[in-house]
């Protein structure tokens, strides 16, 4: 019994999967048959449409008008009272009453950069553009070859800015004779020293020996004296002065006039052989 | 009239002929790399040697390192080095069943670092705290160096290869980063004259030659008197100047921090001990500006990339500031 019952329900199954692959194959078939049709009427109509296109042209040869036109210009008077008149100015209104001259001014630059620049499809946008990269890359070549430091317009400026002063003691201005003289009368003689030093660079400066300069060194001012008979003295009233300023060495009035003797001969040394 | 110096620096000028001249007896020339080291002995600072191969990076750092009775230890820094292998490490000791710490070859007085940039970043920040407070923590146990503690290190600038840029933060702990340059024609005709004569008379390992010529002790009594070097107010802001005018520089990206303006005051006062002064000079400071600052400071992309130098911005900066007078 069990067996015929199976022999059935594969049976059952059989004709039911025949019966699905039918179907399949009927929905194929109508799909097809509808791209065919479809393909045909297309066909036919391309077909009749050739057909309707007479095989050949005649062409009407027109009379031609011999009348007299005349072109009406308007005048210019009346063009320009056109222009002005309110009702044509289609545009941004310009109450020109009420506006300042400034305003129009800066209304009609707007405008004419605007026109510049109406769009990309634009011709004159392309052609402004190029003349504008152009004019920028020769103001560029021609600031670099002038040496122009551009790091500046990129850069964050450097809000903290140098907090201390800068001396710009200038040893051409300085008073000398009334200076040392206030300095020994307050027995500051350290100071004195100091613009005794101060007065034997001027006088070499002076005479073109040394070239001053505020970033350069008493060392560099030694090295760069050529006179081999002034250079010892220089060296020597050198090391007086660096003792007496750098060191912080107490300088009394006996030391003071030793010091001040040898300045005064390196300075008249300066004058016999400068 | 003659000025007397308030400091007696005789012991010091005649424990610095005596390393010149030890260390001339290997070194020819190089005279500004030596001057500049035994100034960075005196301000108790650690120094970068930078140089192609085959200047004597290495060999400067082994002589100047034997003419002081000290330990001394060297370390290859190579890629694979971990912070262990120069700080030491915690090893059980199956006997006490604890942990005891075991030293690394950093535990010595002048430390010689090989090839520095060689090592990854991870093993460079081993040496922060041991370069800048003299001391190694580990497992929540801190060790201090014995004194003196100096590390110098060297660094090839070419090769790109393998290697490992320092972080600021290291750079920074260097005194100085020093660059030895090829030697002169006449100083190479010389290096070979001695080579050859070392290599006849077989006597060819110089550190085996050298002798130690200036104890701890020495050097710790000497570097007290360094302390003492005046430095006038001035002076004092002609550093702060320079430094300061690194921080608002256009053409820097990173200005020298105020450890570089530490560096530079105690610079100066061993320079100018070495030269015999009790107190400094703008020349001292103006000197020592190039090595103490050029390593410590970034230059912007566009001025690297106009070939500009560390040293020509220090250059225009010393321009540009006033010389106290």
């Amino acid at each position: 019994m069990e067996n015929i019952s199976k022999k059935n329900n594969c049976r059952q199954t059989i004709v039911r999967r025949k019966g699905e692959h039918c179907q399949i194959k009927r929905s194929n078939y109508r799909l097809t048959l509808s791209k065919v049709a479809l393909f045909c009427v297309l066909i036919c109509s391309f077909t009749s449409s050739i057909s309707a296109i007479p095989s050949k042209i005649h062409y009407q040869t027109l009379a031609q008008d011999s009348t007299n036109t005349t072109i009406r210009k308007p005048s210019e008077s009346e063009m320009t009272a056109f222009k002005k008149s309110k009702d044509y100015q289609y545009g941004v209104e310009e109450s020109q009453v009420l506006d300042t001259w400034w305003k129009r001014l800066l209304r009609r630059l707007f405008n004419w950069f605007g026109n510049l620049f109406t769009g990309v499809g634009n011709p004159t946008f392309w052609k402004t553009a190029v003349y504008i990269f152009v004019a920028s890359v020769v103001v560029y070549v021609t600031l670099k070859l002038m040496g122009v430091d551009f790091s500046g317009l990129y850069r964050k400026k450097n809000t903290n800015e140098i907090p201390y002063e800068t001396l710009g003691e200038n040893i051409h201005t300085i008073d000398f004779i009334n200076s040392i003289a206030e300095a020994t009368t307050q027995k500051n003689y350290r100071l004195a020293v100091r613009l005794y030093y101060l007065k034997a660079l001027k006088e070499l400066t002076d005479r073109e020996m040394i070239d001053w300069r505020i970033n350069k060194t008493n060392r560099s001012y030694v090295y760069e004296l050529n006179s081999p008979i002034l250079r010892p003295d220089f060296e020597y009233i050198t090391r007086q002065f660096e003792y007496a300023w750098y060191g912080d060495f107490p300088v009394d009035e006996e030391q003071f006039i030793s010091i001040k003797n040898q300045f005064l001969t390196f300075s008249n040394s300066v004058f016999a052989n400068g | 009239m003659e000025f007397e110096s308030r400091i007696d620096l005789s012991e010091l000028h005649e424990a610095v002929t005596n390393i010149r001249a030890e260390v001339g007896k290997i070194i020819i020339g190089q005279q500004n790399t030596i001057d500049l080291l035994l100034t960075a002995i005196f301000a108790d600072g650690h120094v970068l040697l930078e140089g192609v191969p085959g200047v004597a990076k290495t060999l400067i750092a082994k002589l100047l390192a034997k003419t002081i009775s000290t330990n001394f230890s060297r370390i290859q820094f190579t890629p694979d080095m971990m912070p262990s292998d120069v700080l030491g490490t915690a090893v059980y000791n199956p006997k006490t069943t604890e942990f005891d710490f075991k030293q690394g070859p950093i535990f010595s007085n002048i430390v010689l670092i090989d090839e520095i940039n060689r090592s990854p970043a991870k093993t460079q920040a081993a040496l922060f705290e041991v370069m800048e407070e003299r001391q190694i923590t580990n497992s929540g146990t801190t060790y201090q160096m014995s004194f003196p503690f100096l590390v110098m290190a060297t660094q090839n600038p070419i090769e790109q290869e393998g290697t490992y840029r320092l972080p600021e933060a290291q750079l920074d702990r260097f005194l100085f980063k020093i660059v030895i340059k090829y030697p002169t024609f006449e100083e190479e005709i010389k290096i070979l004259q001695g080579n050859h004569k070392r290599s006849v008379e077989q006597t060819n390992n110089p550190v085996a030659m050298m002798q130690a010529v200036m104890s701890i002790e020495q050097l710790q009594n000497l570097r007290a008197k360094v302390r003492l070097v005046l430095v006038e107010e001035k002076i004092l802001e002609y550093i702060a100047k320079i430094t300061h005018e690194t921080r608002n520089s256009k053409f820097l990206y990173l200005g020298a921090s105020p450890r570089a303006s530490v560096a530079l005051l105690n610079a100066s006062k061993a320079l100018a001990a070495i030269r015999g002064r009790d107190f400094v000079t703008p020349e001292d400071v103006q000197e020592l500006a190039k090595p103490v600052l050029c390593h410590r400071i970034i230059l912007t992309p566009e001025k690297e990339m106009e070939g500009s130098t560390a040293e020509d911005v220090i250059a225009q900066i010393l321009q540009k500031i006033e010389v106290p007078r």
